[in-house]
């Protein structure tokens, strides 16, 4: 994983060295689908999901009585998860602002993945298939941006059989339709998150939560950004919408409004400038 | 007939006898009409709807238009876009699924596509010019992938349908042809002057245009207002941030949905389906 990591140190350079940090960084990520930034959110932050996890969990018999599977929970935003430092991350932010392509962005889900313990590994995951088809013209399909980015934190550090995220780099410029069979299966990536590190993927590469054959639970924050023109129907019901209640919109810090406006119906489409990075 | 301003082609197919019988275009029509739209972004097709129902539809969306001034009567002199139910006289695939222009729209956007949009839009008695635009900005920006831009497939087709006869005195929507495969930096490049078509039209013709192609609504000088029906079909992922941001979903009951044939359900289930929660996001 060494050619895609970024570690938050290196994620705050010298003004100087900004552009040229962010050029490989996108170059980066664009031949790879992935990228890991380590030492993203603090130990504390991951507390705080862990935290609110647990409640949420108490109150879901679903999840509570569940075993052997992996659950995907929706988490609202309120409370201690209504913090800019999860969903906003100035460590993360920037970049997934630069790898978009149109500079302006939405929080599209906000969820936490749980493997309880014995779950087996899960079938290989496209997050979304190629836009066009392009039968005739595949030399496109290598070239068209992402649009579309997920990001997956570690709530705990991943031991090797824990659950790691399997990805299989530059999967995602492969085309959709033949991938289960273009994808060379001995190419992949398995990633041991440390605690408080996240890796970005592209929508469309191929990734897969391996086997938890450990005795305790593994617990992943997942958040997905998206373009506005964007929306995911392949994903279908599997995706939940944001939960935001407009009290807790009025605490999200102002400049990082725009990720969430879409939820609570105040984005005026007209005015393409609501979301431009400042 | 189309007013043709400088060296600018707008193609038409007209259904000839045979293909009026059949209820659809012969392949080699066919072939010419879905080359025709990814050219030039846009093509009308003659007398492709059934007039008498267009009339019909005339008729109520009237009623419609006059309940939506009536609200606020400052909307009578501005150019109305009201969204229409799928329903009624609407709900049939003579309508969203015309038999000669769906099957073009349909080829090209990968047999992939949704009624994303269904509106009536009306220029009343003197309504202005609007500036040149395009319907939504490129996808992606010119910095992100200049080589490939104007390669890049349709997936954003619009539809208009007359309910009067398109005139020069009531104006038609003029359109600047193969300007939709312009990069943004070229687009700035078009101006008033540049090639363009006005497409006179008659009730029953249609006029189809890619999303990304620059176009107007050119002033009504007539005395009566100018009803068009309007639809955009797309790629379920495509959702539009811009013009028609409102209404991403056309106005359609459970019960109305049911009632379409199962050949042509896949064009709205995105919003009765399994996708619905991410599709309304």
């Amino acid at each position: 994983m060494n050619q895609v990591a970024i570690s938050a140190k290196e994620a705050t350079p010298a003004a100087s060295e900004q552009e040229l940090y962010m050029q490989t960084m996108v170059k980066t990520f664009r031949q790879n689908g992935v990228v890991l930034f380590q030492d993203t959110y603090s130990t504390e932050q991951m507390e705080k999901i862990k935290r609110a996890l647990e409640t949420v969990t108490e109150g879901s018999p679903e999840v509570k009585n569940s075993s052997k599977k992996r659950n995907i929970i929706n988490l609202k935003i309120e409370g201690e998860l209504n913090s800019e430092a999860l969903y906003a991350n100035r460590s993360v932010l920037g970049s997934i602002m630069a790898i978009l392509p149109r500079r302006y962005l939405m929080l599209t889900s906000f969820c936490a993945s749980i493997l309880d313990p014995h779950t087996p590994e899960e079938r290989i995951n496209y997050g979304h298939k190629d836009l066009f088809k392009l039968s005739d013209k595949k030399h496109l399909i290598r070239k068209i941006p992402p649009f579309e980015i997920i990001l997956i934190a570690a709530l705990k550090d991943i031991e090797p059989g824990a659950g790691e995220v399997r990805v299989w780099p530059a999967s995602h410029l492969s085309p959709s339709e033949s991938r289960p069979n273009t994808v060379d299966q001995s190419q992949f990536i398995d990633v041991s998150l440390r605690k408080g590190d996240c890796i970005l993927i592209d929508s469309r590469l191929a990734h897969q939560f391996l086997a938890n054959s450990s005795s305790a639970r593994t617990e992943y924050l997942m958040i997905r950004y998206s373009i506005p023109w964007f929306r995911n129907v392949d994903a279908g019901t599997h995706l939940p919408s944001i939960q935001l209640s407009e009290e807790e919109y009025e605490k999200v810090d102002p400049p990082v409004r725009f990720l969430l406006d879409h939820a609570r119906g105040k984005i005026d489409w007209t005015q393409q400038t609501f979301i431009k990075v400042k | 007939m189309t007013q043709d301003h400088g060296t600018a082609l707008l193609p038409e197919i007209v259904p000839n006898e045979q293909e009026k019988a059949n209820g659809s275009l012969n392949p080699d029509s066919f072939l010419d009409a879905v080359n025709a739209l990814k050219e030039h972004g846009c093509l009308i097709m003659r007398n492709c709807f059934d007039q008498e129902r267009l009339k019909e539809i005339h008729s109520r969306s009237n009623l419609m238009y006059d309940k939506y001034i009536e609200q606020d009567i400052k909307r009578a002199k501005e150019r109305a876009v009201i969204p229409l139910p799928l329903a009624t006289i609407t709900n049939t695939p003579k309508i969203y699924a015309n038999e000669f222009a769906f099957p073009v729209i349909n080829e090209i956007i990968d047999h992939n596509s949704i009624v994303r949009s269904f509106y009536l839009l009306v220029s009343p008695a003197g309504g202005q010019d609007q500036d040149i635009h395009r319907d939504h900005p490129l996808l992606f920006s010119d910095a992100c992938m200049p080589d490939i831009i104007h390669e890049l497939p349709p997936f954003d087709i619009r539809m208009f349908v007359p309910l009067v006869d398109l005139t020069p005195e009531n104006g038609p929507p003029r359109v600047w042809p193969k300007t939709h495969l312009l990069t943004e930096a070229e687009e700035t490049l078009i101006t008033e002057t540049s090639g363009y078509v006005d497409p006179y039209m008659q009730i029953g013709d249609c006029l189809l245009i890619d999303g990304r192609l620059m176009h107007k609504g050119v002033e009504n000088k007539s005395n009566q207002t100018r009803p068009v029906i309007y639809f955009a079909y797309s790629q379920p992922w495509f959702r539009d941030t811009t013009n028609f941001y409102r209404a991403n979903n056309p106005e359609m009951t459970e019960e109305e949905f049911n009632k379409v044939p199962d050949q042509y359900k896949s064009l709205l289930k995105h919003y009765f389906g399994e996708s619905r929660s991410s599709y309304l996001i």
